[in-house]
């Protein structure tokens, strides 16, 4: 068998291909996991509250909700399979449909507000100490 | 009053009402304020234009928990979803966000109406003026969706409250 045969060459290059789109699924250029993006399991029920124009604020590699009416600021919650994505200069929280706020702007979310020792109880992965000291406030969709 | 887990700012008319108080834990998702200035009365917003009592209802009386009846069919009034009617199909449900949260409950539904959505916590519920509880979440598939409630013996024992049934 030739040492430069043709088949061989194509396979280890196809082999090659496959590691490295692999490599590049696995850490998406555009992920932002330095950011704590805690999610909750609750997609088929929820409080019905809303939280009216509140900043999405980044602080301490953390993502909180700041009403603009003077009230303390939450913790943000999110529902399972959303997540975080940076758009050139922009941090996008992202529903599985697409993107659906940016970090700086003013939202309005259902859900409802969640006790700060309570918080721990409903989201993964496990709050950071940099994160605690808030309530929670259990998002259920940007209204 | 309104659900507590709803913000503890509220005001009405551009108004602020001091905040007072909540629960949330339990059988319990209520909080209440009082209205310094303004004068409270047994009205319950319904939306619904008559000449004698435009957008509200009397209300005249209050319903506990144990007196409601399954497959009752019940009203309600959200900001979002507005005024709306269903059938009460359980007085046992435990919405798992509440800490400690005890089946107690209670879920209006009807087939292809979405009678809760986010906005609309503490809406009153209602069969003619007789309060049954105020509005807690929605149950479904976040489209059509059924309304979960906090009764009114419930609200009333946890805030130290009573419901005005009287002028």
């Amino acid at each position: 068998m030739s040492r430069f045969s043709p088949r061989l060459d194509f396979n280890s290059l196809f082999a090659a291909l496959l590691v490295m789109l692999a490599a590049a699924a696995c850490q998406s250029p555009d992920a932002a996991d330095d950011v704590y993006f805690p999610t909750h399991t609750f997609v088929d029920y929820g409080p019905a509250g809303e939280l009216r124009n509140a900043v999405l604020v980044l602080d301490s590699s953390c993502l909180w909700l700041e009403p603009q009416e003077g009230e303390e600021r939450f913790m943000a919650l999110w529902p399972e399979g959303w997540n975080l994505r940076r758009a050139g200069d922009d941090l996008e929280v992202r529903t599985p449909s697409g993107a659906a706020a940016v970090v700086g702007q003013a939202i309005t979310v259902g859900g409802g507000e969640i006790p700060e020792d309570y918080v721990a109880q409903l989201v993964t992965p496990p709050v950071p100490e940099r994160c605690r000291g808030s309530k929670g406030w259990l998002v259920t969709g940007i209204l | 009053m309104t659900a507590g887990h709803c913000s503890n700012t509220l005001s009405y008319s551009g108004t602020s009402l001091p905040y007072q108080g909540q629960v949330y834990s339990g059988s319990h998702d209520e909080q209440w304020h009082s209205a310094p200035g303004f004068t409270v009365k047994n009205w319950a917003y319904d939306g619904q234009w008559d000449e004698t009592t435009p957008y509200y209802r009397l209300v005249t009386g209050r319903l506990s928990r144990s007196s409601q009846g399954l497959n009752s069919f019940y009203c309600k009034y959200g900001k979002i979803t507005f005024y709306g009617c269903g059938y009460l199909v359980s007085k046992w449900v435990a919405p798992g966000c509440i800490p400690d949260v005890q089946a107690t409950f209670m879920q209006l539904h009807r087939d292809g109406v979405d009678l809760a959505s986010g906005g609309d916590s503490g809406g009153p519920v209602y069969p003619g003026g007789t309060a049954l509880g105020i509005v807690e979440g929605w149950a479904g598939d976040g489209i059509i969706d059924d309304l979960l409630y906090t009764a009114v013996n419930y609200v009333e024992s946890g805030l130290g409250v009573t419901v005005l049934t009287s002028s």
